[in-house]
């Protein structure tokens, strides 16, 4: 009996210090996270601009979004056609280099380190150099073309390359990726790819048939963060044009931005806040469902 | 460090070192508390823009009224004037806005329907302050705001046309005088404009359109919003088709450089290499910009031409605000006293080119009678009757920025201005209607 | 890699044709130009003369070396300052985010009591969650205790674990033979002492990363100090770049010295501790 209370004793001691470990994380929660989410939703049914006390109206906040916002469904226009292009681009670009670099090259570490650094890099003053590497005359990107006999493009400057130059920037910091792919494609078994060329496999059966099955999960990290991170481009936008020319880069959370500390139209900001976090859950899920039919696990690589 | 892993692991399940610690940090929340009060300097914090030599002359003013009042410090924050606006607005919300700020008059009616500013008259009345020594047209139009004053305005803003002497000479061209008109102004602009190597890109051109958009709507007779402030004007054909002129220079006409053109530099660099020909700027740039920047030519400065239905454009200026939540009140309204007295707006005169708004000391030829380039400075205060607010609405920078993006299209010759007017009509109508 | 896969590799190495690994060869040396030629830019015009920055035909080697542009933008931008207020936030942050993580780790690794694993997959959640749904409620916080305008909002929150770190380092901790700490426990040591004797030392490789990482988020964050910050002297390095810009918005020369000068610090980092960088990557995308 008695031993019995002890034992009892001993984990309602276990249980207390566990959460005593975790009261950081829970407190955090709490304050920083949940709560906050709450807040937000309740004043996203407000007008609210953190000065004067907030006013309740109801629904007209994500009313007036959906029905008469120009700027919302461009700036969602702006931010899905960017993320559409720039997520698979880099994970091909990251992808090729990774694969490139997996050859055993002599000077593999050299290589990754020039492609991976500009990933680490401060948003600020990547955004600068591009500035100066976009200028229309006697940039260096419009003067490399110059060589090649291309026209030179407007870039920045112009509504129709603004948003592809964004894109061109991205690709810039492929080096992330690339460094994850290498990881996935050195933890494949070499005696995958023993057992395929004994089965007579080519290159191209053989990345087809190995190298992309048992890389499908991170492929599909990739896929995910790039996703993520591509709804919550601010900085360089922030930067480079401030959404112009007309409202060609006016990207999601520039005009969440826009709202919340310039115009101080808080609730507004907190509902599109909400929208976008609808529309990233809404993709991830998407993604993960999806993944069931490509994603191969297999179990002794699951730890 | 083994030691230090069993003090704290004995300090972490010790139910009475929680309470030590909860004291100690109860007395270190007081200790913060009671610091603050001990000396009897005050420190207000002000905040304003403006470029290297402007932060220059500012901080000298201010160290002048430092000497002058021992018992008050003044922390000067600049921000570059991209930015003023944002951050006047995220520290309110933050709860820490400046003490006294300096507020363009294109920001006075949101901030002031805001509720951040504190009312002046109290003041005023309090310790007699002359308020009759400015400029009307500067108190009623950044100053008061529904018969309440809320700021005292230190400077007007109007604009006038500076050009490039040597050009013009070079060009075998007379000088602008109040006589020309967009006509005119067209033709003159076109024979400024040349291909100087003979590459096959101009690379000198006659003008630069204002940045004042407004400037062309106005001066072709339309209006941005009906006097009530509850519509948009813009789709109106005299408002379009003046801002299509504006598309024209860069598009049709080719008379001033497009943005592809003006990216590296900007128009106000292109105009001090000598690049441009006349260009729409404040009597400030002489000595903020030109002073510096212009090494090899003469330049003057003429009055904005004509338009179709009146001369016209942009006035606005700078005034000094005390903000509501400080908690110095009174020795922040001894600063806006100083930046706004006389002998500070006759420095300002002097140092910056800026034109005062006290009548007794623009008239007292501090301004006119510098010794500096332009020579006709005086057309600035003839441009002063011709000055054109901005409309006071509440919801003024959003809708600004809402019309200048569809402008950027405009410009960049994408759409034509009629398009572009009435694709922004009903957006502005919308937000004129939500506004406070 | 065990021997037996080595020869096999080295094996497969010969047998592999060679145009194919110059071919490789080929791309990735062009690759690498590219991805150099902004960095190469970038130093380059912060040495030119103002008017060479982008002259026509360009000068893609500056002549003079105007080393004098980088005294101009230290003279314009109080860089010692800026960096000073970086390193004391980076560093705070540092701290708070490699005890609490770690802590709040320990406790979801080895620690048994109810509710665990529901908080477990909570935590997993939280991290979908955009910051941006969190920013404007979390700002109204900070700014009702006073503390807009100070580094508080940019410190304090790291002393409450962040959920990726925690999840990172909590995987790596059950992959640390649970025999230690029993041992240790019946030697008598407290819960406490298995956290910081046992479990920690044992988590290096784990932490490193999570240091490197959150330097790198902290040293880069633009958005925090942006909306946080007021004072023109409590602007960290990022957000004084940014500032120096809307100054000098034409003076590309010494914009580009400023950003060099920037970039720096990172670009040592990144070569004093490769490694970490590289493992750091690793231990996140694959594991995660």
């Amino acid at each position: 009996m008695s031993d019995r209370r002890k034992a009892s004793k001993l984990l309602r001691r276990e249980a207390f210090e566990g959460y005593l470990c975790i009261a950081p994380w829970l407190i955090g929660l709490v304050f920083l996270t949940l709560g906050p989410v709450v807040f937000s939703f309740i004043m996203s049914l407000h007008r609210w601009d953190m000065i004067k006390p907030a006013q309740y109206v109801g629904l007209s906040n994500y009313a007036t979004i959906f029905t008469d916002d120009f700027r919302f469904r461009q700036s969602l226009k702006v931010t899905a056609i960017y993320a559409a292009c720039a997520v698979p681009l880099g994970m091909i670009c990251s992808l090729a280099l990774a694969m490139l670099l997996n050859l055993n090259v002599r000077g593999m570490r050299i290589f990754r380190s020039i492609f991976y650094i500009p990933a680490i890099l401060p948003g600020v003053a990547v955004a600068m150099v591009w500035l100066t590497v976009f200028r229309p005359q006697g940039g260096v990107l419009n003067t490399l073309l110059g060589y090649l006999h291309i026209p030179p493009q407007p870039w920045l400057t112009d509504p129709r390359t603004a948003l592809p130059s964004f894109i061109i920037m991205s690709l810039w910091g492929v080096g992330g990726g690339m460094i994850i792919y290498l990881a996935g494609l050195q933890s494949v078994p070499t005696q995958l790819y023993e057992a395929a060329e004994i089965d007579g496999a080519g290159s191209f059966s053989k990345f087809r048939n190995v190298t992309l099955p048992m890389i499908s999960p991170t492929i599909l990290f990739n896929l995910i963060m790039g996703v993520i991170g591509s709804f919550q481009v601010f900085t360089s936008s922030f930067i480079l044009t401030q959404g112009g020319p007309g409202y060609a880069t006016l990207f999601y959370v520039l005009y969440l931005y826009q709202k919340a500390f310039k115009y101080l139209q808080m609730g507004y900001a907190c509902a599109l806040a909400w929208i976008l976090f609808a529309v990233i859950l809404a993709l991830t899920l998407v993604v993960l469902k999806s993944s069931a039919a490509w994603v191969y696990y297999e179990a002794e690589l699951k730890r | 460090m083994r030691k230090f892993g069993t003090i704290c692991q004995r300090a972490f399940f010790d139910r009475n070192a929680w309470r030590y610690c909860l004291v100690i940090l109860v007395l270190c929340c007081a200790a913060v508390g009671c610091r603050s009060k001990s000396d009897n300097v005050t420190t207000i914090r002000f905040a304003s823009w403006g470029n290297e030599v402007e932060e220059k002359n500012l901080r000298a003013l201010i160290a002048e009224f430092e000497k002058r009042h021992p018992n008050i410090r003044v922390e000067v924050e600049i921000t570059p004037w991209a930015r003023m606006f944002d951050k006047l607005m995220i520290s309110s919300a933050g709860g820490r806005p400046p003490d006294v700020t300096r507020v363009s008059s294109e920001w006075f009616p949101p901030i002031v329907a805001k509720g951040l500013l504190e009312p002046l008259d109290k003041y005023v009345k309090r310790d007699n302050y002359d308020l009759d020594d400015f400029y009307p047209q500067a108190l009623d139009g950044w100053g008061r705001y529904k018969g309440v004053l809320y700021e005292i305005p230190t400077d007007i803003d109007i604009y006038a046309m500076y050009y490039n002497k040597d050009m013009f000479d070079k060009a075998g061209v007379p000088y602008p005088d109040w006589s020309w008109d967009w006509k005119k102004f067209l033709e003159v602009a076109k024979k400024l404009t040349k291909d100087l190597d003979g590459d096959g890109d101009l690379d000198q051109w006659g003008c630069a359109v204002s940045m004042w958009w407004e400037d062309y709507v106005w001066q072709n007779g339309g209006e941005i919003v009906s006097p009530d402030g509850k519509r948009c004007l813009l789709d109106k054909p005299e408002a379009y088709e003046g801002l299509q002129f504006m598309s024209d220079l860069i598009n049709k006409y080719h008379v001033a450089p497009n943005a592809q053109e003006a990216a590296n530099l900007g128009s106000m660099k292109l105009f001090t290499t000598g690049k441009i020909g006349m260009i729409v700027s404040g009597s400030w740039a002489a000595e903020l910009i030109f002073k510096n920047e212009i090494k090899d030519f003469e330049y003057d400065v003429a009055p904005i031409v004509k338009g179709p239905k009146r001369r016209a454009t942009f006035i606005g200026g700078a005034a000094y605000a005390i903000l509501k939540r400080s908690k110095h009140k009174n020795e922040a309204w001894e600063l806006v006293k100083w930046m706004t007295g006389k002998e500070y707006q006759r420095s300002a005169a002097i140092r910056s080119q800026i034109i005062p708004s006290r009548r007794s000391v623009a008239e007292s030829g501090a301004y006119l009678k510098l010794n500096a380039p332009p020579k006709h400075r005086k057309v600035f205060l003839d441009m002063i009757p011709y000055g054109h607010p901005r409309p006071h609405v509440s919801c003024a920078p959003e809708m600004f920025q809402i019309i200048s993006s569809e402008l950027d299209l405009v410009r960049l010759g994408k759409v034509s201005a009629k398009e572009a007017c009435l694709k922004v009509t009903p957006i502005v109508n919308q937000l004129l209607r939500h506004q406070e | 890699m065990s021997v037996q896969t080595a020869v096999v590799k080295a094996v497969n190495r010969r047998r592999r044709i060679k145009p194919w690994i110059v071919l490789a060869y080929a791309a990735l040396i062009i690759g690498s130009i590219i991805s150099l030629i902004p960095f190469f830019w970038m130093v380059t015009s912060s040495f030119k003369d103002p008017s060479k920055v982008f002259a026509d035909p360009p000068q893609w080697w500056p002549k003079p070396w105007l080393w004098s542009n980088y005294a101009k933008a230290f003279e314009k931008m109080p860089f010692a300052l800026y960096t000073w207020n970086t390193v004391k936030i980076t560093a705070t942050c540092l701290v708070g985010q490699l005890l609490s993580c770690s802590l709040v780790a320990f406790g979801f690794a080895r620690m048994r009591f109810p509710g665990r694993d529901i908080l477990f997959i909570v935590l997993l959640s939280t991290m979908m969650l955009p910051a941006q749904v969190t920013m404007i409620p979390v700002f109204k916080i900070f700014a009702t205790l006073g503390w807009y305008d100070t580094f508080l909002p940019l410190t304090v929150p790291a002393f409450f674990g962040s959920a990726f770190f925690v999840f990172l380092l909590r995987q790596y901790f059950m992959t640390i033979p649970h025999e230690m700490d029993e041992a240790a426990r019946i030697d008598g040591a407290s819960t406490w002492q298995v956290y910081w004797r046992v479990l920690l030392p044992q988590a290096k490789p784990a932490l490193a990363t999570v240091a490197i990482f959150s330097f790198m988020a902290h040293w880069n964050d633009f958005l925090g100090p942006l909306i946080y910050l007021s004072t023109p002297a409590k602007r960290t390095l990022a957000l004084g770049l940014y500032a120096f810009q809307g100054q000098y918005s034409t003076d590309w020369n010494y914009l580009m010295a400023a950003s060099t000068v920037v970039m720096l610090p990172l670009l040592i980092l990144f070569f004093a501790a490769q490694k970490y960088f590289i493992q750091g990557v690793v231990i996140s995308g694959v594991k995660g």
